[in-house]
């Protein structure tokens, strides 16, 4: 719980250096010598929130990511996914969690203007995650894992206000974990632990690299 | 029954064998061509080409001639044949000279009307000439005295030549139609306009409003203005390729149209499918008559095209010669003299303005123009006294006064002047004449044969008379100087043309006193109408009588024959149009004016070219009978008159259909 204060005392920084960004607009030189130049009114900074699609369609996990641009070709970002929700069973013991917290910090870079076309992304992230593992699909894993990420995509302008974003992106870090033997009951507090040390209850700690997102989103930009 | 193989392999024979066997006819015939000299023919119109040589050439045998000759080798006979390397077989094929074409006489008298010819000739291209897949190209060459000028092509164009064209053009308009002309079709549109909307909204206002024209550039708030827009929403690879196509344009149209289809200096482009005869084709041509224009000679050569490789050069035909005649050979060239009448007596008059102050008579160089206009008469009078021909008598002054005053006193005023002005101008002359004397009395000195009253006789220094005459007041001059006044009103002019109907001239002159306009008449017309007149009377040098007769060439009428016979007709009937004679008659039947030219001639002494050109104009009019006579008298009185008429088609056309000069004259009978 502590892990998730932190995140949302993080999100707030973000927000206020965005705010700050948006009251001392960035002034550009004046790309034409002789012609008059008048720039549109308003601030520089244009918010969006975006929903990535392929996320609601696992497991129906919420998510969004907010976007602050403070630069022709730059975007600060902030994002979470969480997903609480149990299946499969309405008892605690036959729990088959998808259950997840994902929090990720980090900024784009639009190589034409924000908002529109290519861009590449780089966050750090934080992820507290249960899910079977790969090599074994009767195990499951449940820790923590940190790192960075970085992704890539191209968002279609569909409306003067909204965008249709495709992105893939990966990400790696370390993690801070344990694994259960998932036969029937594979719940984080029961199950036979399969990693135990032998010495303490301590959770393995090891890296890692892997996908870490697909996303069709809508953006919305206001 | 054939297996499926064997079938698509006898099809393949087939094929390949149609298509070699077409590619072997090709230059074979051409060969053909080459080796006979095959050429076009070019004669006149009405030529009637003897079928029978067509005959001959169609069964074509080649004839033993010296080229060919039998040996005996190993005791069989062989003939040797003269031969060539086809080019595009490689084999060695026979070929056998023609014997040469049989050249008629290819001449025509053509006549000149209206100072143009019409020369007519006829294009005879045979039929081993021509094929689907050929061009064929013919070029007429007219030499005219010095010159040659290429005339107009006539192109005979096979059927499929023309497809192969055709078929180049279209492929060259497909290229043509993938090249974009509107440069906005690069421009995503859709994705502009939104991002227009999302980053520069004012800008997206003014989508709709044509009239917008500002030096401001709108620029999102990051600065990126529209035009960077724009040109990022631009599809820069499509428009490069585009910008590519354009620029091979000229390559593609030279890769796809190889044969261009001409539409300029082309007497005929004409497309033929098959043809059973030869193209017969009537070429007419009109040129412009030019000064001793006698002769004009047609040649004709030619090229065989298949699309854009010369196949075969057609040899050379030709010339075709037209004899050109005009009728402004019957001009009469003998000279035509003026009677001139010489008067002894001469006059020359001329007119200054020396100003005199108001009521004063003397002269005063000082007073406006005067010195520079005494200058002048000095001047005139100088060039008078030393004159060669003519001889100074006497000089009439007159000087005139203006309004200001009583007339008798204004009278009497001028008559002052005039006189002032004599006394002055006579000292001048006496001065002059001195002068003159001092350097005749010069010569003397130096001459050894001198004879003073010659030498005296040659400049004039006999006693020159002063006339004076007082003119008074001069209204008439002052009514042209109001009338051509820019100063006046029209108003003001009408009252003092009003005011002329006072026949006092004190009253007039009393009346304008009181009139607005007057201190303008009298600041400005006044002083000009204070000027004196000179008359100079002069006799010619050594003449007692007073006219002499004399003859001289009549320029006008010799500058209007030379006209004639350089065939300006027009101009020359412009000078000779007056006289009415002859040469005039000429100029109208050149002109084809019949009936001027008619009603001169029949007036004229019928003599040969008289009668020669009545039968013209009578052959003109459609009377036959009429021409046909005075033609026959023509050639009783001039006999060169018969072979002139062949000349002439409105003669030669007498003869062919009367006979005319078949028979004598004298057993001529009418056939009427």
């Amino acid at each position: 719980m502590k892990k998730t204060v932190l995140i949302i005392i993080a999100f707030l920084c973000m927000a206020g250096v965005c705010e700050s960004f948006a009251s001392n607009p960035v002034s550009k030189k004046g790309s034409k010598k002789n012609a008059e130049v008048i720039k549109a009114d308003g601030s520089i900074s244009r918010w969006c929130i975006t929903t990535n699609l392929v996320d609601w369609a696992w497991f129906v996990t919420p998510n969004a990511d907010v976007q602050f641009s403070v630069a022709r070709h730059f975007t600060l970002e902030a994002g979470f996914r969480y997903n609480a929700w149990t299946y499969f069973g309405s008892t605690s013991d036959q729990r088959n969690r998808q259950c997840r917290q994902n929090y990720s910090v980090g900024l784009r870079y639009w190589p034409w203007y924000t908002y529109s076309g290519w861009w590449f992304g780089a966050k750090a992230q934080y992820e507290e995650y249960s899910r079977r593992q790969w090599r074994n699909k009767y195990r499951k894993e449940e820790g923590d894992a940190f790192g960075l990420a970085v992704s890539a995509g191209y968002s279609i302008q569909l409306l003067p206000w909204m965008n249709l974003d495709f992105a893939v992106g990966v990400w790696g870090g370390g993690k801070s974990y344990k694994v259960y033997q998932d036969m029937d009951n594979a719940c984080p507090e029961c199950g036979r632990r399969v990693d135990y040390n032998g010495i303490d209850d301590a959770p393995s700690k090891g890296g890692f690299f892997m996908p870490n997102e697909v996303t069709i989103g809508l953006m919305f930009i206001f | 029954m054939f297996r499926k193989e064997n079938i698509w392999k006898s099809v393949l024979f087939v094929f390949f064998f149609g298509f070699s066997l077409y590619g072997c006819m090709m230059p074979k015939k051409l060969t053909d061509i080459k080796t006979k000299q095959v050429g076009v023919t070019l004669c006149l119109p009405d030529e009637r080409i003897d079928e029978s040589s067509f005959r001959d050439m169609e069964n074509f045998t080649p004839v033993v001639n010296e080229d060919t000759i039998t040996v005996n080798i190993d005791g069989h006979d062989m003939l040797i044949m003269k031969a060539v390397r086809d080019e595009e077989t490689g084999e060695m094929v026979a070929t056998q000279e023609l014997q040469a074409a049989v050249v008629t006489a290819k001449f025509r008298n053509v006549a000149e009307r209206h100072g143009k010819i019409d020369l007519e000739f006829q294009l005879r291209v045979p039929k081993e000439l021509t094929d689907a897949g050929w061009q064929l190209r013919f070029y007429p060459d007219m030499f005219i005295m010095e010159d040659s000028l290429r005339l107009e092509e006539v192109i005979v164009t096979g059927e499929n030549y023309r497809k192969a064209q055709l078929k180049g053009y279209q492929q060259y308009n497909k290229f043509l139609s993938r090249i974009i002309s509107d440069t906005t079709k690069f421009i995503d549109i859709r994705n502009l306009e939104i991002f227009l909307q999302r980053n520069i909204p004012q800008i997206y206002r003014f989508k709709t409003d044509s009239s917008y024209v500002s030096d401001v550039v709108f620029a999102s708030c990051l600065g990126v203005t529209e035009k960077e827009a724009v040109s990022h929403y631009t599809n820069k690879f499509a428009k490069a390729m585009n910008n590519r196509r354009k620029a091979m344009r000229k390559k593609m149209y030279a890769k796809y149209v190889k044969a261009p289809i001409r539409t300029e200096h082309i007497r005929l482009d004409t497309v033929v499918r098959t043809l059973d005869g030869d193209f017969i084709y009537n070429y007419v041509e009109t040129i412009e008559t030019r000064k001793g224009l006698r002769k004009v000679d047609i040649f004709l050569t030619g090229e065989i095209y298949e699309q854009d490789k010369l196949m075969y050069t057609v040899p050379k035909s030709g010339p075709l010669t037209f004899y050109i005649s005009s009728i402004s050979t019957f001009a009469d060239m003998s000279p035509r003299y003026l009677t001139k009448v010489i008067e002894r007596q001469a006059e020359a008059n001329a007119a200054w303005n020396i100003d005199f102050k108001v009521g004063k008579s003397d002269i005063d160089l000082s007073l406006g123009e005067n010195a520079s206009q005494i200058d002048n008469i000095k001047a005139n009078l100088r060039h008078l006294l030393k004159n060669e021909v003519f001889d100074l008598d006497s000089i009439t002054i007159a000087a005139f006064a203006s309004p200001e005053g009583s007339v008798a006193a204004n009278k009497k005023l001028s008559e002052q002047r005039s006189k002032a002005t004599a006394e002055y101008f006579n000292r001048f002359v006496k001065q002059l004449q001195d002068s003159v004397k001092n350097e005749a009395g010069m010569s003397i000195m130096v001459g050894d044969d001198f004879e003073e009253s010659e030498m005296a006789s040659a400049y004039s220094v006999n006693e020159i008379k002063f006339m004076t005459s007082a003119s008074g007041e001069n209204w008439n001059y002052l009514t042209a100087l109001v009338e051509e006044s820019e100063m006046l009103s029209e108003t003001e002019k009408e009252i003092y043309l009003k005011s002329l109907d006072i026949k006092n001239q004190d009253q007039r002159e009393a009346q304008f006193k009181s009139l607005p306009m007057y201190r303008k008449m009298k600041e400005h017309l006044y002083p000009k109408l204070r000027k004196v007149q000179f008359n100079f009377f002069l006799h010619r040098k050594g003449m007692i009588k007073d006219t002499i007769h004399t003859t001289v060439l009549d320029t006008t009428y010799m500058k209007g024959l030379k006209m004639l016979t350089e065939r300006d007709y027009e101009g020359a009937l412009e000078l000779l149009g007056p006289y009415q004679d002859y040469n005039t008659a000429i100029a109208y039947v050149s002109l084809d004016r019949n009936v001027s030219a008619m009603g001169i001639l029949e007036k004229l002494e019928h003599t040969a070219p008289v009668n020669y050109m009545l039968a013209i104009l009578n052959s003109r009019a459609g009377r036959d009978k009429d021409a046909v006579q005075y033609y026959l008298t023509s050639c009783k009185q001039d006999g060169s008159y018969v072979h002139r008429g062949n000349l002439d088609p409105e003669i030669s056309a007498l003869i062919k259909k009367y006979n005319l000069n078949a028979q004598p004259e004298d057993d001529f009978d009418f056939p009427f």
